[in-house]
């Protein structure tokens, strides 16, 4: 009972020693799959905030140069997968996450500006331009007016 | 004097006055919408001109051509360039039809190109390349190895190109497509927009 015991441990010793590297090797694709996958909804998460902030009317190059630092990151860890150097791979998806950190405080900073810049520039250049515009007739007209009345009182005296 | 006699001048000092205060707001609301939103891709050659592309490729040889994409959609894109590679019997993406009904080649990419460009800029970016092939004599075919894109190797094993007599020539066919992100789907589309550059890959 005992060798059968022994002869079972040691071949579970050997499937084990068979098997390390093929368990490593998975476990290393595994991770490295996962941390190119966060690392890509990473870049799309960051693209939208960038966007968000372009329709408030923000400048957005500084944001863009610094998606496309990420980007180009993200491609080559994601040539790395392909090719089956995970390593490379979970150091570049690393490297790119870490080029986005902060990136959506920037972009809701810009946003804000944009947008409040945004409702100045409503203010002054067009609700102040309309009521410039309607003031500058009704001030001609009441001018013309004061003129006019002036002008038919001098004639009345003169008469 | 006659008050009546200055009514006219008056009055276009007074719309003078009275638009030149509306400036702002007539320039806000007398703007022709843009109709027309689309995507440029381009490629030129090492001079930054539309010549002297690459033609008879030597192994090992680097070539410079520069790869541009000019967004004008009216948003700033999210577009990945997938770097391709054909010989003359593998599928080419559709290039006639309208656009909607275009499609991409089936072909597995080889590398892929992120870029963000913003509306109404563009993205330019250099492109060094190599290939390493050898020639096979007796099937009469360049057999690839891979293809060294700014110092990324990628792996053309598989890829072969036979001669072709008629232009006297073992064709190679590097291409580059354009994909968008669609924030909808969450996903990329094909943009249906290619360039290419085509090689007689040389034996010397």
């Amino acid at each position: 009972m005992r060798s059968v015991l022994f002869w079972f441990a040691g071949l579970a010793c050997v499937l084990l020693v068979a098997c390390a590297p093929s368990l490593v090797h998975s476990a290393g694709e595994h991770d490295a799959g996962l941390a190119v996958a966060n690392a890509e909804s990473r870049v799309a998460e960051c693209y939208n905030f960038a966007l968000e902030a372009e329709r408030a009317g923000a400048n957005v190059s500084e944001l863009l140069r610094i998606l496309n630092e990420a980007g180009d990151l993200l491609s080559k860890a994601e040539l790395a997968f392909g090719v089956g150097d995970y390593d490379g791979a979970g150091v570049y998806a690393a490297q790119c996450e870490g080029r986005l950190a902060g990136f959506e405080v920037q972009a809701q900073a810009l946003r804000d500006s944009a947008a409040w810049q945004r409702q100045l520039d409503l203010m002054v250049n067009v609700v102040g331009s309309a009521a410039g515009t309607v003031a500058v007739l009704v001030g001609g007209w009441l001018v013309w007016r004061f003129l006019k009345k002036r002008h038919g009182v001098a004639e009345a005296a003169a008469a | 004097m006659n008050i009546r006699e200055y009514q006219v001048p008056f009055l276009v000092i007074v719309a003078v006055l009275a638009l030149l205060v509306a400036s702002p707001v007539l320039s806000r609301l007398l703007v022709f919408p843009r109709t027309e939103f689309f995507t440029e891709l381009w490629l030129l050659g090492p001079g930054h001109m539309a010549e002297d592309y690459p033609y008879n490729v030597t192994r090992g040889q680097n070539y410079t051509v520069f790869l541009g994409v000019g967004d004008r959609l009216g948003y700033c894109g999210y577009y990945r360039v997938e770097v391709k590679f054909r010989n003359q019997s593998q599928p080419v993406p559709e290039s006639f039809g309208p656009l909607g009904n275009r499609s991409s080649s089936g072909l597995p990419s080889l590398y892929s190109i992120v870029a963000f460009v913003g509306d109404e800029l563009v993205w330019e970016t250099p492109l060094t390349f190599s290939f390493d092939y050898s020639y096979n004599e007796g099937l009469g075919q360049v057999e690839f190895s891979s293809l060294t894109l700014n110092g990324s190797v990628l792996d053309l094993s598989g890829y072969v190109s036979g001669w072709n007599a008629t232009r006297s020539e073992f064709y190679g066919n590097l291409f580059f497509e354009t994909w968008i992100y669609n924030g909808t789907t969450q996903g990329f589309q094909y943009h249906e927009r290619f360039v290419g550059l085509r090689f007689n890959m040389t034996l010397s």
